[in-house]
């Protein structure tokens, strides 16, 4: 089976022998982000990981933290928060205190968006902001000059230039439609443009299609025997599959990393890593915004806004929590 | 680093104000009608709502809009009372804890039909005040000071006033009140319409500067619950004194412990404060 | 002139009968009184006249009208006061917010001044004390204070329930002396009482009251001499 919007690291130390993952997982989900602050600053060091209480969220936050330990950052803040945070103050009193060179976390999008307007508002001073799926999000515009130069992980986008080039330069093969064609066709086939969930299906589909060609039979163990060979460049990146202690698990695929940049005054994506990929260059320090900002003037949208995802707060254990409290007062007076 | 403790105790002070005026609604409703309210929270959300709504359906400012929620408050709360709490008044309090808490599962059920789980934002913003490193957002000093306000109007109203007083009578002796010629079954449903009010509005106030769900007045109401019990049942001051300690414990604290534990915290607090001084810290009838 | 008329009142608690058919009658301007041993159903009545309790059977007439159904508080509008038995001032009150308290309905309100300098020259003690909190007088201050209280009300009658209770025996003689001079001053009251000896000797007329009914009536002087009474309630 070709997984698809399946992240997770664990499904593939679970002993499955015909489980192959499409998507980069959680533990690489924000590395990238460190090797980009990395390479547009060879001096920074200081790193906090602010992230939401939630596995997936947690999974990729502690991966992160691993590597960028290894990799000679200094993580000065490693602290969660709870599902459904809205008031994050503080964290950014801790970020403050702590003086970062970098924030990344993250979690869902409504706490993201939250979180990157309330560092905006607070005017933190940091290089770099990485958060998970908020930014990725179109609606993370609505924000305003609180979205500009953020960044953040996505396994795909259209802007992403991965092209025969770029596979010449691995020297690995390449296979199917180009990233063009890929977007063209999808526009004409459903009116909008295609996400990172439509490439990934897409590219399920055109993985299994090179193994059966590779194979040149239908039998399972034959698919399998090409698929544990399959190193290939695609519209949707490499895709090459681990066949150890995580069997299964895709070690090809890169996330790609946006930041909200202004083109003509308008909010828009741009990648800007990896190498590969990249459509525009990464602005940093993302800090120079408070700096034009004064120059220009201070326009204050106030319109309406809406949030897309559900959060995933828990109002059960508050009302349980609620209660709890208020029978132990009653036992507690009837006693005293 | 000094800056990032003043920051951190300006801030805390400014939502701990809020937070106060979330639980003192939750106080007089305790210390006059001896009603435990779990519908404070669902009334904190049906106040963000109001506030959001005749912002972006009417335009109507905000801090303008407070007024009107206010209003609303102050009926919906009288309503309530006749319609869910008055023939359960006399009875054991058990009867009025599930009252309250249906009325909160008619709010919440109605509200989350109406707007789903997903987040809303009041998009306003007036800027903020800058010294040196430290940052203070004006909608934030908005609400704090709004939250004073109120607090000192209630105060007053209390105090000064002949209703008011009759308030507190009727919270040391219903009977002796009505014995006074007061008619104490309007002082009941005026009192939780204030206490609905204040919540309405603190939820309101709350809006401007924290997105917020039909389901975010359960956060709050659990704060304002450990709040009475910090400051002490039917203790209006000590209600705000109690919000402030849990502002600062939640922005200067946490400079030093993770945010996570912050529940645990403030939970620890009820439990030590009903154990070691159940009436509060600055303990006493309204 | 007849202030109150009770006619067979029954009332109770709950499942409970307390009173059977209780029938008394206040003159405007005398002092009547009920006595009773403990338990025999003498506040159950005060109340179920004030209201705080249902009246199950029975007439109220206030001044010629019938004020059965009506509210507590509606009743003190119309100038029925009663001075509760245990005082229950609000303790966290000042004095002075007390007397205003007493002087809450329209009707009072407007002679606050006149009603205050009224008890003001009753019990000068309290005028001494008017920003200190009740809760914090003693005892027989806190009765004076229950009195006073209902006076601010303009009492058309004044209901008195048990106000020498607990007091030492030199308050209750005060207590006394004050409703003597209330009566003086013309002032209609029922008091109930278990001072059977201080009561009888100042009162206009009495009734007796023993298991939810009256057993015996008369003028102070006649229950006095009264055998059933002198054996029951003063020992002799
Ligand atoms: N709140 C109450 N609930 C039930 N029974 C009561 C209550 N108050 C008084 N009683 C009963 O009613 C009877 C009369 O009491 P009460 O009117 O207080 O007597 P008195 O004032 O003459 O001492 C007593 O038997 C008493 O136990
Ligand atoms: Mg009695």
């Amino acid at each position: 089976m070709i997984t698809t919007g399946a992240a997770s690291d664990s499904i593939h130390n679970k002993g499955y022998t015909h489980i192959f993952q499409i998507y980069t997982p959680a533990s690489r989900y924000l590395t990238g982000a460190l090797d980009m602050f990395k390479a547009a600053d060879p001096n920074a060091k200081k790193v906090a990981i602010v992230y939401e209480n939630s596995k997936f969220a947690k999974d990729v936050a502690t991966a992160a933290k691993a590597y960028a330990e290894k990799n000679g950052f200094e993580v000065v803040l490693f602290e969660a928060y709870a599902p459904g945070t809205t008031d994050f103050s503080s964290f950014i009193n801790k970020i403050l205190a702590k003086k970062p060179d970098a924030i990344i976390g993250g979690g869902h999008f409504a706490d993201g968006e939250t979180f990157a307007k309330q560092l905006y508002e607070k005017k933190v001073d940091v290089k770099l902001v990485s958060l998970l799926v908020a930014p990725a999000v179109p609606e993370f515009a609505e924000i305003g000059d609180a979205a500009l130069y953020v960044t953040g992980p996505s396994q795909w986008e259209p802007l992403a230039k991965y092209t025969r080039e770029s596979a010449k330069a691995l020297g690995i093969e390449w296979y199917g439609l180009s990233v063009e064609e890929f977007d063209k066709e999808y526009k004409e086939a459903y009116g909008y443009d295609p996400g990172y969930h439509a490439a990934g299906g897409y590219a399920a589909g055109l993985v299994l299609q090179k193994a059966i060609e590779d194979a040149g039979t239908l039998d399972t163990e034959e698919v399998k025997k090409a698929l544990e060979k399959m190193d290939i460049m695609t519209f949707y990146g490499r895709i090459k599959f681990e066949t150890g202690k995580y069997y299964g698990r895709q070690i090809g695929h890169e996330m790609v990393y946006l930041q909200w940049q202004k083109k003509d005054g308008k909010l828009v994506k741009e990648v800007v890593w990896p190498d590969a990929a990249k459509s525009s260059e990464l602005v940093y320090p993302m800090t120079t915004k408070y700096g034009e900002e004064a120059k220009g003037k201070a326009k204050e949208t106030a319109e309406e806004k809406q949030a897309q995802e559900k959060p995933k707060s828990t109002p059960g254990f508050e009302v349980a929590l609620a209660i709890a409290g208020i029978s132990v007062a009653y036992l507690l007076r009837r006693k005293l | 680093m000094i800056d990032v403790w003043v920051d951190s105790i300006i801030g805390g002070l400014l939502l701990g104000l809020v937070y106060g005026l979330a639980a003192i609604g939750l106080n007089l409703i305790w210390g006059v009608m001896k009603v435990i309210n779990l519908s404070h929270g669902a009334f904190m959300a049906l106040g963000m709502f109001v506030i959001y709504l005749l912002f972006t359906a009417f335009g109507i400012f905000p801090y303008f809009g407070l007024v009107i929620v206010i209003g609303l408050g102050l009926v919906l709360g009288m309503l309530t009372y006749f319609v869910a709490l008055h023939r359960v008044i006399d009875a054991p309090e058990l009867s009025t804890l599930l009252a309250t808490f249906s009325v909160s599962l008619f709010i919440i059920g109605v509200g989350t039909f109406v707007f789903t789980t997903i987040p809303y934002a009041i998009d306003i913003s007036l800027g903020s005040i800058s010294f040196g490193n430290i940052t203070i957002l004006g909608t934030k000093v908005a609400t704090g000071l709004i939250s004073i306000a109120f607090t000192a109007i209630l105060y007053v109203f209390l105090y000064k006033t002949r209703l008011g007083k009759a308030i507190r009578a009727v919270s040391m002796n219903r009977v002796a009140a009505e014995l006074m010629g007061v008619n104490t079954t309007f002082i009941l449903a005026l009192s939780f319409g204030i206490g609905i009010a204040l919540a309405m509005s603190a939820g309101a106030l709350i809006a401007t500067i924290f997105p917020f769900t039909i389901l975010s007045g359960g956060v709050y109401e659990l704060k304002s619950f450990v709040i009475c019990v910090l400051g002490g049942l039917g203790s209006p001051l000590g209600a705000l004194v109690g919000g402030i300690v849990l502002g600062m414990i939640e922005n200067v604290v946490t400079l030093q412990i993770p945010t996570s534990y912050v529940p645990v915290i403030e939970f620890s607090i009820l439990v030590l404060i009903l154990l070691l001084k159940p009436s509060g810290l600055l303990g006493g009838k309204v | 002139m007849i202030t109150l008329d009770v006619q067979n009142l029954e009332s109770g608690y709950g499942e409970v009968k307390v009173l059977w058919g209780v029938s008394i009658k206040v003159k405007k301007g005398e002092l009547t009184t009920i006595i009773g041993s403990n338990g025999s159903g003498k506040t159950t009545f005060l109340k179920a006249i004030m209201g705080i309790i249902p009246v199950w059977n029975g007439k109220i007439i206030f001044n010629g009208e019938d004020v059965t159904k009506l509210s507590t508080h509606s009743k003190v509008e119309k100038g029925i006061v009663m001075i509760p038995e245990g005082r229950l001032i609000f303790p966290e009150m000042s004095v002075l917010e007390n007397l205003e308290m007493g002087a809450y309905t329209k009707r009072a309100m407007d002679r606050m001044q006149d009603s205050l300098d009224l008890v003001f020259s009753l019990f000068p003690r309290l005028k001494e004390r008017i920003q200190q909190k009740a809760g914090t007088l003693s005892g027989g201050e806190q009765q004076m204070l229950a009195v006073a209280r209902g006076l601010m009300s303009v009492p058309e009658i004044l209901i008195l329930d048990e106000p020498s209770l607990g007091l030492a025996p030199k308050l209750t003689i005060e207590i006394f002396e004050t409703i003597k001079k209330l009566k003086n001053e013309g002032v209609t009251m029922l008091l109930v009482e278990q001072n059977v000896h201080l009561s009888l000797a100042i009162t206009d007329y009495a009734y007796v009251m023993a298991e939810g009914k009256i057993v015996l009536e008369g003028t102070g002087e006649e229950l006095e001499r009264s055998d059933e009474v002198r054996k029951a309630y003063l020992g002799i």
